[in-house]
């Protein structure tokens, strides 16, 4: 068995069921055919570029909750990479 | 189980290409501008109209991108300017690849800014690298003024944002407050033109916001050029 993890920030417009809807199509008749895709969501994480303070919120349109500056940077959520594969090597 | 770490990011293949755009265009002296808008907001029309603007300047070019016709490129293309149409197809949005394919085609033999006209779309042409100097979002008055709140994405992106049919702005009730607010809130307020393509107002102000761009870059190059 092979098994993917995918990281994906939620501020980016990838959708889980969309890649593992293509990757079926493209993974079928090969090697990862049976492969199975992780999905890591990342929450996203901004700084406030006023007071630098940090916070989590659920997406990009917010004011910082420490001093209410509205000029927001985000630091976590933009992610889209793989993070890791796992392969059977028979040491089970 | 064995796990390998892998860490690479999956739009690795179209950093590099924009990575390789972007050496291919400072190499030439040409500024990049990568034109984002929703359909209908004003891209071909302001695209047109600063090249009215800064024509004794710089030389231009422009990627038209579209899924389908050639109506853009052929606007442009009676007009003189040099143009390259991609047809994506199905595809929503320009990719590095597409781009080095289109750019490779023109001749730059002197400062050139050249326009991508992204394909109408707020949500995936902002993930895509194309090896720009400069993102630029085109916003409308007829458009409304929520899309900052909706597509935060093309706006976390933006260089420089350009309100387009302001002089609708009473008629559509367009809140210029809370659509200023909705780019604030997603990242610190980049420079903002408020334009009318129909009747030409601020115009002059962004075609001179992007040709001191444009001289901050080939301007540096050149220098660099002398001094080597």
């Amino acid at each position: 068995m092979t098994a993917i993890t995918i990281v994906v920030g939620d501020l980016t417009s990838i959708v889980d069921e969309s890649v593992q809807f293509y990757f079926n199509i493209m993974t079928k008749g090969t090697i990862l055919e049976d492969a199975i895709l992780r999905f890591k969501r990342i929450a996203p994480e901004f700084v406030c570029t006023d007071c630098g303070h940090l916070f989590t919120g659920r997406s990009i349109g917010i004011r910082c909750p420490d001093c209410g500056g509205k000029s927001i940077v985000a630091d976590k959520g933009q992610e889209f990479y793989i993070e890791s594969v796992e392969v059977d090597d028979g040491a089970d | 189980m064995g796990r390998i770490e892998i860490r690479r990011n999956i739009l690795e293949a179209n950093e590099n290409l924009a990575r390789r755009n972007r050496d291919f265009f400072a190499s030439n002296d040409v500024l990049v501008v990568n034109v984002m808008a929703a359909p209908g907001a004003g891209k071909t029309s302001t695209i047109l109209k600063t090249i009215e603007s800064l024509a004794d300047q710089y030389a231009f070019a422009v990627i038209e991108g579209d899924m389908a016709s050639r109506i853009d490129a052929d606007v442009m293309a009676e007009r003189g300017i040099p143009v390259e149409q991609i047809n994506t197809g199905n595809m929503c949005h320009l990719d590095a690849n597409m781009i080095r394919e289109a750019a490779g085609k023109f001749t730059y033999d002197r400062p050139t800014i050249l326009f991508i006209e992204n394909v109408g779309n707020l949500v995936c042409p902002s993930e895509f690298s194309l090896g720009e100097d400069l993102n630029i979002v085109i916003a409308s008055t007829t458009e409304g003024h929520d899309k900052p709140y909706k597509y935060p994405s093309i706006y976390l992106r933006a260089d420089a944002v350009l309100i387009n049919k302001i002089d609708l702005l009473e008629a559509m009730e367009f809140d210029r407050k809370m659509f200023c607010d909705g780019v604030a809130a997603v990242k610190p307020m980049p420079p903002l033109f408020e334009i009318s393509c129909r009747n030409g107002s601020g115009l002059d102000d962004w075609a001179c916001w992007l040709a001191s761009e444009c001289e901050r870059k080939l301007g540096g190059t050149r220098g660099k050029l002398a001094e080597g």
